[in-house]
């Protein structure tokens, strides 16, 4: 999986590009572990062709930690991933943008 | 000339795999998966379904039947077998290891929000997306069977 990250002030643009799974989340984990002073966390899907439950993990992991100090969205999101989202109810609480 | 006639359908194919009981062996089944849908010419819509659900399984009898720890020898091996044919794909996976159905894991929580405890998520991801799940107990051996019902593209 390829990880491109933006900055931006306290805007961090992170986009994902393959699959999110078992072997990428924790490459995923390390690369985002120090978000200070990020106040909102992007994460462009467009090229994320395929997402496991430990990817959910991490993006559940991202969530909460950016709810203490601003916020994070999911942008361009493919059906494919979304109905991941959908089945296992993590559309409840991420913000997804067109 | 293919538009004059319906979908062809899946070629009847069965195909087998043993992996090493390691969470490092997740790209390598993907792979074979991908590459046995393309030979039995399964539909393409089916094809990341199939590889989440093995995915899922897999990391499932990995993390469970095993233990925490990867085992060493050869012989804990996890082999995986796809059979197409009949209007369905069937993924079989059968290990060695302690005896152990996933299927009666605790289910996740989907209730809660952003709170909610992450466990249950895997299996209940293949749970979802196949229309059969089954569970037995053979020889010393868990055997766990996923069926799709596959229609014609």
């Amino acid at each position: 999986m390829q990880i491109e990250k933006r900055r931006d002030d306290g805007a961090l643009t992170v986009v994902l590009s393959g699959r999110l799974n078992t072997t990428t989340a924790p490459e995923l984990e390390a690369d985002l572990a120090d978000l200070d002073g990020v106040r909102e966390l992007v994460l462009d899907l467009a090229a994320l062709e395929y997402i496991s439950s430990a990817g959910l993990r991490t993006l559940l992991l991202l969530h909460r930690k950016m709810s203490a100090q601003g916020g994070m969205k999911l942008r361009h999101v493919a059906p494919g991933i979304m109905e991941v989202f959908k089945m296992t109810a993590f559309t409840k609480f991420l913000t997804i943008e067109e | 000339m293919s538009r004059f006639f319906a979908f062809p359908g899946m070629k009847r194919m069965e195909t087998a795999r043993a992996f090493r009981a390691n969470p490092d062996q997740i790209n390598g089944l993907c792979a074979f998966l991908s590459e046995a849908l393309h030979d039995c010419e399964a539909p393409e819509k089916y094809f990341t379904v199939m590889e989440l659900a093995a995915d899922e399984i897999f990391s499932n009898i990995v993390k469970y039947a095993y233990g925490d720890v990867p085992p060493k020898s050869a012989g804990d091996a996890v082999v995986v077998e796809l059979s197409a044919g009949d209007g369905l794909l069937e993924l079989r996976f059968e290990d060695r290891g302690a005896p152990f159905n996933p299927l009666t894991a605790a289910p996740p929580d989907l209730v809660s929000g952003v709170e909610r405890e992450i466990g249950g998520l895997g299996i209940f991801i293949a749970r979802s997306v196949m229309d059969e799940v089954r569970y037995s107990r053979e020889g010393g051996r868990n055997v766990l069977t996923l069926v799709k019902f596959v229609e014609r593209a």
